[in-house]
């Protein structure tokens, strides 16, 4: 396809790639972000702000050491966000309820804390990996439902997994809301977590939404010497994982081969319904061990806030910003924690809504799906 | 190396693996930033605030600050919107004014809960020393960072937790709720009244019984001049319908629009973020139909000039101010306060005392007496009102005291509940720890309290 | 039970019903091209954005909805421009102006109040909103519970009156035909020598727009406020679920956008009577049933009843 430009003696000619140049999809993301930030400059033009303003302030957060620790420690979550869609999106697989596994995880995270406020207690070092066993565990089957769906009945895994994430959000509503099962007030906690805050001098639980909070025992340890929360560890042993999972296995080579084309893999005689459940599970998984990580770590309660971040969905544009790549993924999601963290210092220093932050997540996703095009497609001007 | 610049070395380390060398290896150590040297004398340090009554006065031992302190202060919501961060964003103005070059304040607005933890953090970095978090959800990161950081004093809104360098600071509108129910009672027709409340929670249910029993005194006072008759009292009917949302605007002005169609209600109160209740009663005004409504935390009357009645307003900047004189003076100490409307004398911590934080009326309004009457609110009641405001200011009387309500209602017996049983026996005033907890609604509301 | 009550009820169901029944509508029509457009929650945040910001400064309501239409017309058209003409991927897309038009709206809408409108804006307010009185029309107002179709403001009727056109224009023209069969089998409808491109196009835009003026009406007639701060909050994947439950047909679309209308009025009607936990289970409905009906849609036979497009969610290419 060529089109001409009037007035010259040059055409734009549009073709097909035929194979697709290991750099490319890269150089996108790059060039995609970098043109995001950019245009981004644009919006604050508009609202009579200087954006080299506001480009110190991305700078500010990316050269102290202080503020870029915050800038992980915020993007821990969104790197499971991001590592849950890898292999699913290789297979083609649109899983957008990243979400809903995520807030799953933490929901499910938090059962032997109700035991715990219950009267039911574990040996200390048992609380954390069970948690994350149960959250692991219930996300993934979270997840398999828009799998199964899909593989049995070609159900849209994207409208599933997008409606279900407002389905795991009224569930927290409903656990959690005053009068609720797991509400603070519930009479039945009321013994030991009245105990626990007369330690701490309070004689009243309000009965606010949300749980009792989690108990020292079942809290994310902080690493020691940089200060972040240990879920940065699980992200970058999750990623390692991936990365092997995926180039090394035949888990790893069938998700390539049902991503290139599901006829292809039907007559490789890979079983996609087997294959799908399995790589639904580990995907859920990885997201609820996000709401897990983000539960002990910094929520320390099981409350609906979990979903005002939207991790999840920033996860999805990590995910494809890093090409899939799950040690790629482990530093975009820090390039959109830096991005957050400096939404914050421009609202304080330059007056304008920390919404601005997702104002560029967006930008940069939309150029980033143009930027798909030039994936597929050489774009080049040639001579009439 | 201390343990401090080897923490910041490895942060500078990772900030290099992420932005590549270009960026972040070296910048991020060398621009670490230096710790600041403090040594400590003994001083006498006297903060007299521009005109309002708080002097701290003390010779102690302490680490005066060098040059300004910087205070941060997290908001849970836009400062743009009316309503609570909008008031916490006054009190910032307000002792920024006051205090002028001994304090510097920085905020962030709109933190969600799940990021307050690393929003403390910047604002430490930035060299934040006394942090004011306002939201009740964000109770226990701020006690983690209070735990974490026995240097920098923090200070949480509306909750219950403290620590060695934790204070807590609410200011309590039941008061004021009280003597908006008053005018309520004298004002309505319909003798049907409406609430829109974010969750059946004690602070709500608290605010709507006291809201309550102020219409009931309203009501008294119409039935002894003859208005009403004992038949009418029969008809009143208080409704209550839930968001179970701080703020969703649209929500809050559907539960309004129901409370008017489905109960004919005419005074709606509530407690929820947003200006869209009083809105639906100035649209209902504007067809015609005399519906009332109030300011929550902060003025609203710009979004209805002819509904809007009154409102419960607190002044933050008022206990912002006391709190920084403390610190100002160098002898900052953990305190529980708790203001309700006070006299502006009083300056001990703790329940039913305080300097006041807590009104009804901005002086923005103009002249109380002249605008209510235009509204039709009768002269006794704005009479009863200040009468009231006074005794309750001087702490001689208050609305949740058993005696008071059995002489008025004998019938009653004290204050009781939707089921006729007395709560509160004459004699008895609630305390602090009934009305933290409490969750039965005083008679003459139809719905029950929520319960699963 | 009191005739009066249940008209006030209806005409309340009726008016958050016009919301989601305009958003609704928009995207039947761009699905019904083929064109899936997740963005709508999105493009209402900008929609409201620019409706009140236009609607204050103009003292016109009108022309708010107007600007509104416009500015979300003008953000689907690049949602349309990645997915008709460079063939990208519909969901990725969406989902990229959702996220966009939420950040900017919200940015914006934050940004107007401190400096382009000020406070005293907000005394314009009840004149703007004068603009979506109901028309109570005489007599035919006052019949119980059909009364309350006859008591409702301009948009309503207005929504009421798009859904009846489309099903008109899908069912009774040839533009329509046209619509349903690019939807349906581009390649075919391409042959017979239908512009596919110009008819996605055409369809994105004005639904898009749509969604802008839904948003508008909201901010407008339901809650206005100009904060930074979300208004829209989830009723854009309402809408997207509702597409679903009315099976890509106007004259159920008008039925569903109802029906969840009045889910949302009862949740606050139905309070007193239900406990509290239970009454916020009602809010997962739309989604639940989206979920259920996606599944029993699959089922081939049941599908070609419904008629849901075939090639939705495709790009269509020549090569």
């Amino acid at each position: 396809m060529a089109i001409k430009i009037p007035g010259t003696r040059y055409a734009i000619k549009v073709e097909r790639r035929l194979e697709i140049p290991r750099a490319i999809p890269a150089l996108v993301s790059i060039v995609s972000a970098i043109a995001g930030i950019l245009l981004g400059g644009i919006i604050f033009l508009a609202v009579g702000i200087n954006p080299m303003e506001a480009y110190a302030r991305i700078g500010r957060v990316v050269t102290d050491p202080e503020m870029l620790g915050n800038a992980i420690e915020v993007s821990i979550p969104i790197m499971f966000t991001s590592l849950a869609l890898i292999l699913p999106f290789r297979m083609a697989f649109y899983n957008i309820g990243g979400e809903g596994q995520f807030e799953i995880g933490a929901v499910v995270a938090m059962i032997p804390v109700i035991w715990y406020w219950a009267g039911f207690e574990l040996p200390g070092p048992l609380y954390l990996p069970l948690m994350a066993l149960l959250a692991f565990v219930a996300a993934g089957l979270w997840a398999m439902v828009p799998a199964f769906l899909r593989a049995r009945w070609k159900v849209n895994e994207i409208l599933v997994t997008l409606m279900m994430n407002f389905i795991s959000l009224q569930i927290i509503w409903y656990l959690v809301s005053p009068g609720g099962p797991w509400n603070e007030a519930n009479p039945a906690f009321r013994e030991r977590y009245l105990a626990y805050l007369k330690e701490q001098g309070v004689s009243i639980i309000p009965g606010f939404k949300g749980t009792p909070v989690i108990p020292e025992v079942a809290r994310m340890p902080t690493l020691p010497v940089i200060g972040i929360n240990a879920g940065l560890i699980l992200a970058i042993i999750i990623a390692i994982i991936l990365w092997f999972l995926s180039t090394k296995t035949i888990l790893g080579y069938e998700v390539r081969i049902v991503g290139e084309s599901e006829k292809a893999a039907q007559y490789a005689g890979i079983n996609y319904l087997k294959l799908v459940l399995l790589v639904m599970f580990i995907s859920g998984g990885i997201a609820g061990l996000g709401g897990f990580v983000n539960l002990t770590a910094d929520l320390l309660k099981l409350s609906p806030e979990i979903a005002t971040p939207g991790y999840g969905y920033t996860g999805i544009i990590s995910a494809w910003l890093s090409r899939l790549n799950p040690i790629a993924a482990l530093f975009v999601s820090v390039f959109f924690g830096i991005l957050t963290q400096s939404a914050y210092v421009m609202q304080q220093e330059l007056r304008i809504s920390h919404y601005v932050s997702v104002g560029f997540e967006g930008l940069i996703f939309i150029l980033l799906v143009i930027g798909d095009f030039f994936v597929h497609y050489r774009v080049r001007i040639i001579k009439r | 190396m201390g343990e401090v610049s080897r923490r910041d070395f490895l942060k500078g380390l990772i900030g290099g693996l992420i932005v590549g060398a270009a960026l972040g290896f070296g910048g991020g150590y060398v621009s670490a930033p230096a710790k600041e040297v403090t040594k400590t004398v003994t001083e006498t340090t006297t903060v007299t605030a521009g005109g309002a009554p708080t002097t701290v006065t003390k010779t102690v031992t302490a680490t005066p600050a060098a040059g300004k302190i910087k205070v941060g202060f997290i908001y849970v919501g836009p400062i743009g919107d009316y309503g609570w961060t909008y008031a916490h964003n006054a009190g910032r103005e307000y002792v920024q004014k006051v205090f002028g070059d001994k304090i510097e304040t920085v905020y962030v607005e709109s933190v969600p809960e799940a990021q307050v933890g690393s929003a403390i953090e910047n604002l430490i970095d930035q060299g934040a020393k006394v942090i004011f978090t306002t939201s009740f959800g964000y109770m226990d990161p701020t006690l983690e960072a209070a735990k974490k950081h026995p240097d920098i004093w923090f200070w949480h809104c509306s909750g219950y937790k403290r620590w060695e360098n934790m204070g807590t600071y609410f200011a309590e509108l039941y008061q004021t709720y009280y003597l908006n129910g008053v005018v309520a009672g004298a004002i309505s027709k319909t003798l049907k009244f409406g609430y829109v409340a974010a969750y059946p929670i004690p602070e709500v249910v608290r605010h709507i019984n006291s809201w309550v029993l102020g219409i009931w005194e309203g009501l008294y006072h119409r039935y002894k001049r003859g208005e009403l008759s004992a038949d009418d009292l029969k008809k009143v009917e208080i409704h209550v319908k839930w968001l179970y949302s701080w703020y969703d605007p649209p929500a809050a002005a559907d539960a309004a629009r129901t409370l008017v169609n489905q109960f004919n209600a005419d005074v709606l109160a509530f407690t929820e973020d947003s200006p869209a209740v009083l809105q639906v009663a100035e649209e209902f005004q504007a067809q015609g139909k005399k519906v009332w409504s109030y300011s929550h935390y902060s003025s609203m009357i710009d979004y209805g000039p002819n509904a809007h009645l009154m409102g419960q307003l607190v002044d933050w900047g008022k206990m912002y101010e006391y709190i920084l004189a403390y610190h100002l003076a160098g002898i900052p100490r953990s305190m529980d306060l708790w203001w309700l409307m006070g006299d502006g004398a009083d300056t001990i911590e703790g329940w039913r005392k305080g300097i006041g934080a807590a009104y009804y009326w901005a002086p923005e309004w103009g002249d109380m007496r002249t605008e209510l009457m235009k509204k039709g609110v009768p002269e006794w009641a704005i009479d009863l009102i200040v009468s009231k405001t006074d005794l309750i200011k001087q702490k001689y009387w208050d609305p949740w005291n058993g005696s008071f309500w059995a002489e008025m209602f004998p019938d009653w017996g004290g204050i009781i509940d939707q089921e006729g049983n007395v709560r509160i026996k004459p004699g008895e005033v609630a305390d602090h720890d009934l009305l933290w907890s409490i969750d039965w609604f005083v008679y003459g509301i139809v719905e029950p309290v929520p319960k699963g | 039970m009191n005739l009066d009550l249940i008209n006030l009820f209806l005409i309340q169901a009726l008016t958050i019903g016009t919301v989601y029944l305009i958003a609704t509508l928009g995207e039947v029509l761009s699905e019904r091209a083929g064109v899936v457009n997740l963005g709508l929650e999105g493009l209402m945040e900008i929609g409201a954005t620019v409706a009140i910001i236009v609607a204050l400064i103009t003292e016109n309501a009108w022309l708010g909805i107007l600007a509104a239409f416009v500015a979300a017309a003008a953000l689907a058209t690049v949602h349309a421009f990645a997915t008709v003409s460079l063939k990208l991927n519909q969901f990725a897309s969406g989902l990229a102006i959702y996220i966009f038009g939420v950040g900017i709206g919200v940015t914006f809408r934050g940004y107007a109040r401190d400096v382009i409108l000020g406070p005293q804006a907000l005394l314009k307010i009840p004149k703007i909103k004068a603009a979506f009185t109901s028309i109570k029309i005489p007599g035919l107002s006052n019949i119980p519970v059909i009364g309350s179709l006859f008591s409702l403001d301009v948009m309503a009727y207005f929504g009421l009156f798009l859904g009846i056109l489309l099903w008109f224009i899908f069912y009774r023209t040839r533009t329509g035909l046209n619509i349903r069969s690019v939807g349906e089998n581009p390649a075919a409808a391409d042959a017979a020598g239908i512009n596919v491109f110009r008819l996605r196009y055409i369809t994105t835009i004005i639904g898009g727009g749509l969604a802008g003026v839904a948003g508008g009406y909201l901010i407008i007639k339901i809650a206005t406020q100009i904060a930074g701060e979300t208004v829209i909050l989830g009723r854009g994947w309402i809408a997207i679920a509702l597409v679903i439950f009315a099976f890509w047909d106007p004259l159920r679309a008008i039925i569903g956008a109802y029906f969840f209308g009045a889910l949302e009025a009862l949740f606050y009607w139905l309070q007193g009577y239900f406990g509290g936990a239970t009454v916020v289970m009602l809010k997962a409905v739309p989604h639940i049933s989206a979920i259920i009906i996606l599944t029993i849609m699959s089922i081939e036979a049941l599908r070609k009843r419904i008629g849901a497009p075939e090639a939705l969610g495709k790009p269509y290419s020549r090569e």
